[in-house]
């Protein structure tokens, strides 16, 4: 029933999203083709001026669409008229939920790789060939103990992607959960919800930024400095291992908010 | 064999109860009206019957077991609003009920709607407000379920089509099933009624036999319904 599940929501998702993979890839092979013809003139600057700027917009549009259909599709599968079917088909609650965030997680990754996919085209050739050269070179001057911490880095880092696409997709979920605890605006108070959380997080950010310039004037942070300019890249390992972890633990409680609305405070229109 | 049981059921909005106690028992092979004035309780009742709510008080089993996935596939639920995924064909949606529900029926499903001039490829968008609600209303009654519950199967549609929708129900439910249907337009359903239940702010006023009503009242369901719930 779950693989079944799945099967409905990538097909609902591959009607929508391959437009919008295939569209910075187009631009990009434009632009590329539009080199071919380089002239010393007015109008190929302006056009391939526009083109550079279309090609930029289409890769935020391609980047930005799995997050716009991932909501408009939770909102209107769970949420209107559609939910009535989507509630009473045989499986939990919770096992859309997971359909649902997974498909998501799957297609930010995807329009991610239509964007590195559109970007290498953009750049094949010389340019290319030259970041290439330059990569390897970068790669070979580092010593062999300090290649397999860049590696770790490079790891860590698509890991805290992955940890930070999945609590973005969770938090508007979430926002939409509670959103629709309400009789009447449900989308009004999802986007309240929102905010509430914009200004909240950009509040702890900013007495978490005092307290620890007040604690790094005052000396109580200078064992902390110690530590870092001696095992720097421990020091990394650390930072990116406990960004994944905050992340992954802030996602928990998302889901959970999610999985006891959809469980127990379920309020169709 | 007992279908459904409620007992005690409660499920109260804010300061508002929709249920209050509710207790009822359905047997197995029975067509059942649940009637009630506006407001009484019977959308709530269907919705936690499908799982959408879930009761403050009481209890309810369907063939023994709580409202959740194994009862949402004995159940075939219509609701009163349209639910149909709008991007689908009608081909999809036939597909999308075959892959979910074990007991759903495709060729009867398609031949009901080859009967109504639906084309499989058309757009459910494509569809009239009448023809999406008769889509409904085909792919609920082409299950093989062992509870059917239809909230307002014929609220706002045209004499005509309330005799579709009737004669849908009646040719293509299980016989062996218990069929719920929720209505406050008595006379054009109370022929294919077996049994009532009248529902009042949440408690059930009345469960007796149409036969009974017409034997110990000397009246039809409508005119009862009519004395019973007289402002």
């Amino acid at each position: 029933m779950v693989k079944k599940l799945y099967k409905h929501e990538f097909m609902a998702w591959l009607r929508i999203m391959p437009f919008f993979f295939v569209i910075p890839l187009v631009t990009a092979g434009f632009h590329r083709i539009l080199q071919l013809f380089e002239a010393d003139s007015v109008v190929y600057e302006i056009v391939s001026g526009s083109t550079i700027l279309l090609f930029i917009v289409t890769l935020f549009v391609c980047l930005s669409a799995p997050t716009v259909y991932g909501i408009v599709r939770f909102y209107k599968n769970l949420f209107t008229g559609e939910g009535y079917l989507s509630f009473t088909l045989p499986v939990k609650n919770t096992t859309h939920l997971w359909v649902k965030t997974l498909t998501n997680l799957v297609f930010h990754v995807a329009a991610f790789l239509a964007c590195i996919a559109s970007f290498l085209v953009i750049t094949s050739g010389e340019v290319l060939a030259e970041l290439w050269d330059s990569g390897i070179f970068l790669w070979k001057m580092l010593p062999a103990e300090d290649c397999y911490h860049v590696a770790g880095f490079f790891a860590e880092f698509c890991v805290l992607m992955l940890a930070s696409i999945l609590f973005s997709i969770l938090l508007f979920y979430s926002c939409l959960c509670i959103g629709q605890l309400a009789k009447k605006n449900r989308i009004l108070l999802s986007v309240g919800v929102y905010f509430a959380y914009y200004v909240i997080s950009q509040i702890c950010s900013t007495v978490f930024m005092i307290f620890f310039s007040i604690l790094s004037t005052s000396g109580a942070l200078d064992s902390v400095f110690v530590f870092v300019e001696e095992h720097p890249y421990a020091f990394t390992h650390i930072t990116f291992g406990s960004s994944i972890l905050i992340y992954v633990v802030m996602a928990l409680v998302l889901w959970l908010v999610c999985r006891f609305i959809l469980q127990k405070k379920l309020n169709l229109e | 064999m007992t279908i459904l049981e409620c007992f005690g059921v409660t499920k109260q909005y804010s300061s508002v109860k929709a249920l209050d106690g509710f207790s009822v028992s359905l047997e197995s092979g029975r067509i059942v009206g649940l009637l009630g004035p506006n407001g009484s309780g019977k959308t709530t009742l269907i919705k936690l019957i499908n799982g959408l709510l879930t009761p403050n008080a009481g209890t309810i089993s369907i063939c023994g077991q709580t409202p959740g996935p194994e009862t949402k596939a004995l159940v075939a639920y219509l609701p009163d609003n349209i639910y149909l995924n709008t991007w689908m064909s009608v081909q999809q949606i036939v597909d999308y009920f075959s892959d979910f529900y074990e007991d759903f029926r495709r060729e009867l499903a398609l031949e009901m709607l080859e009967r109504l001039g639906i084309s499989p490829k058309q757009k459910l968008k494509t569809l009239s407000k009448g023809n999406k609600e008769k889509v409904c209303l085909i792919l609920t009654m082409s299950r093989n379920a062992k509870l059917y519950v239809l909230d307002e199967p014929i609220a706002g549609v045209d004499p005509a089509a309330r005799d579709y929708v009737i004669s849908t129900i009646i040719n293509n439910y299980n016989p062996e099933a218990t069929v719920l249907i929720s209505t406050h337009l008595i006379s054009d359903i109370e022929q294919i009624l077996d049994e009532v239940i009248f529902i009042h702010a949440g408690k059930v006023v009345l469960q007796k036999t149409v036969d009974a009503i017409r034997e110990e009242n000397g009246k039809s369901v409508d005119e009862l319904f009519r004395e019973v719930f007289r402002w």
